[in-house]
């Protein structure tokens, strides 16, 4: 079943140089349950695209539907977590995982119980009375996925969400996101520039070529879960799907080294 | 901040004043200037003691202090609105900013002619000249606070649902937070100044006058006691209410948290 339609998303800028096409002609369908990865060089547009799906930027040209009914402002059905984690420095790690459900209208003890069940899985619970810099990078990025996960959205788009993260901790958030899609069966949309990380992780791969961004080619994964960045299948597949990606980058590296 | 460090910091500065106090007795007694130039720290001491029993500094530094109180919650609710149509409307962000900019390094006792013009030599004069000390600085603090806000803030917030008056309170307000409370810190001690220059000139009461009025005596002990009464309410006010709240501020957000000084 479709949970997730992108219907011919262009999208473009007008900068001092001229037209910058950013998107081109994006179709894509995500079903429901769905964990699908996007990788591409950095700088392609895969921002762009989270944002567009998000309702945060607006395309020039085609739709996001979600369960067929097209969708054009944000809402958190379609959940976005930063690649820094955008938690709220003013706020505990509580009162930054409630914060939606508070802006929801949700009452007090109703959401700090919800708040405080996915801090526990996401092993925070000692935490809670924590302000933001007090947490390494990794346990920020927890937050982030805890206060994603309480808004108990349609879909998850995550925005590199590993990306500053050191190789262990990143292998340890590679298991528990696994672990947490299995239990939730969310569609998620997971973008990413380390094509291991999308081989372990994801049930189909888009790689997207370099400005404009399209989908060049998809790769269906159909391991068994759970899966570990150093299988040798999740390695195997991703030397293939690097094979496909590696004309963009070095595209991408030539274009920002002549600017 | 730990108690040691407290201690650490009380004892530095008892050090310094120590050092300050023999300097200054020492000049005074190689009697290089005559005493009335150059009164020891003994007989400022006294002056401060006497002008206290006397009531004259009690009551100038209660005068001053309501003018204060009063002109400086004007500047921060007329700041505040003026820095939030600010973020409001571009158009006013974008003239009134470079004018607020211009008019904060403009020395604020300048006002004191029209002030006087406007109001006669009364509080009102007096007031208006403390707004317009602290009033830019109030009014540029909220609006670059949060115009700065971080954009990937907004977005997560508007992602998570808010929008207008809860986007602004609970993600924008706080956001600038750090920057607001800065600046009213500024816009206090702005404010300060300003109004013993006024007072200085419109000479009707307050520690302003105070100094004024040591200096017609020709009694510069007095005119010391009273410098010493400014600097103290300066320093105590700042304390109570400001430090405070930016340590806590900072600490939350994991800023710059030792407080520099006493």
């Amino acid at each position: 079943m479709s949970k997730l339609e992108l219907r011919g998303i262009t999208k473009y800028y007008e900068t001092e140089n001229g037209r910058l096409l950013a998107l081109k002609n994006i179709n894509l369908i995500v079903k429901d349950g769905e964990f699908v990865c996007v990788v591409g060089p950095s700088g392609c547009g895969k921002t762009t695209l989270l944002n567009i799906i998000a309702g945060l930027e607006k395309p020039q040209e085609g739709q996001v539907l979600l369960d067929g009914q097209q969708v054009n402002d944000t809402s958190p059905e379609r959940l976005v977590v930063f690649q820094e984690g955008a938690l709220f420095p003013w706020l505990t790690v509580l009162q930054n995982v409630e914060f939606g459900l508070k802006i929801a209208g949700v009452e007090r003890e109703k959401r700090q119980e919800i708040a405080r069940s996915y801090l526990e899985m996401m092993h925070l619970s000692k935490f809670e009375s924590s302000y933001i810099h007090q947490l390494s990078t990794g346990m920020k990025q927890r937050v982030a996925i805890a206060r994603g996960l309480a808004m108990d959205p349609q879909v998850l788009l995550m925005d590199e969400p590993f990306a500053a993260l050191d190789a262990q901790t990143r292998d340890m958030l590679h298991a528990e996101l696994q672990n947490i899609h299995a239990k939730t069966r969310k569609t998620v949309v997971f973008v990413t520039h380390n094509v291991r990380e999308s081989a372990c992780l994801a049930d189909r791969v888009l790689v997207l070529t370099y400005r404009p961004a399209s989908i060049k080619k998809e790769f269906p994964i159909n391991f068994p879960r759970p899966r570990q960045i150093e299988d040798h299948f999740v390695v195997d597949t991703a030397k293939v799907i690097f094979a496909e990606l590696k004309d963009e980058v070095e595209r991408a590296v030539s274009e920002q080294l002549v600017k | 901040m730990s108690s040691r460090s407290h201690i650490r910091g009380l004892a530095d500065a008892v050090l310094f004043l120590s050092v300050l106090l023999g300097i200054w007795e020492l000049v005074y007694r190689l009697a290089i200037y005559p005493t009335y130039l150059f009164p020891s720290p003994a007989m400022v001491t006294s002056s401060l003691f006497s002008s206290i029993s006397s009531g004259l500094l009690p009551i100038g530094i209660l005068t001053s202090l309501t003018r204060l109180a009063i002109g400086y919650t004007i500047s921060i609710i007329l700041g505040a609105t003026i820095g939030l149509a600010m973020v409001k409307s571009p158009y006013l962000g974008r003239t009134l900013r470079p004018f607020g900019v211009g008019i904060q390094s403009f020395p604020s006792i300048a006002w004191v002619s029209p002030a006087i013009l406007w109001f006669g030599f009364n509080d009102y004069a007096m007031i208006f000249v403390t707004v317009m000390g602290a009033l830019f600085s109030i009014t540029l603090g909220t609006y670059d606070g949060i115009r700065n806000t971080s954009p990937t803030y907004i977005n997560a917030a508007r992602n998570m649902g808010a929008k207008g008056a809860r986007l602004f309170f609970f993600v924008m307000l706080p956001a600038a937070s750090p920057k607001i409370v800065s600046e009213l810190r500024h816009g206090w001690s702005f404010a300060w100044r300003s109004l013993i220059g006024a007072e200085m000139i419109m000479a009707t009461l307050g520690l302003g006058h105070l100094l004024m009025y040591g200096r017609e005596l020709n009694d510069l002990s007095v005119v010391f006691a009273v410098m010493l009464a400014i600097f103290a309410v300066g320093q105590v006010v700042d304390r109570l209410l400001f430090e405070n709240l930016q340590h806590r501020i900072s600490k939350r957000w994991g800023l710059a948290t030792e407080p520099i000084g006493l």
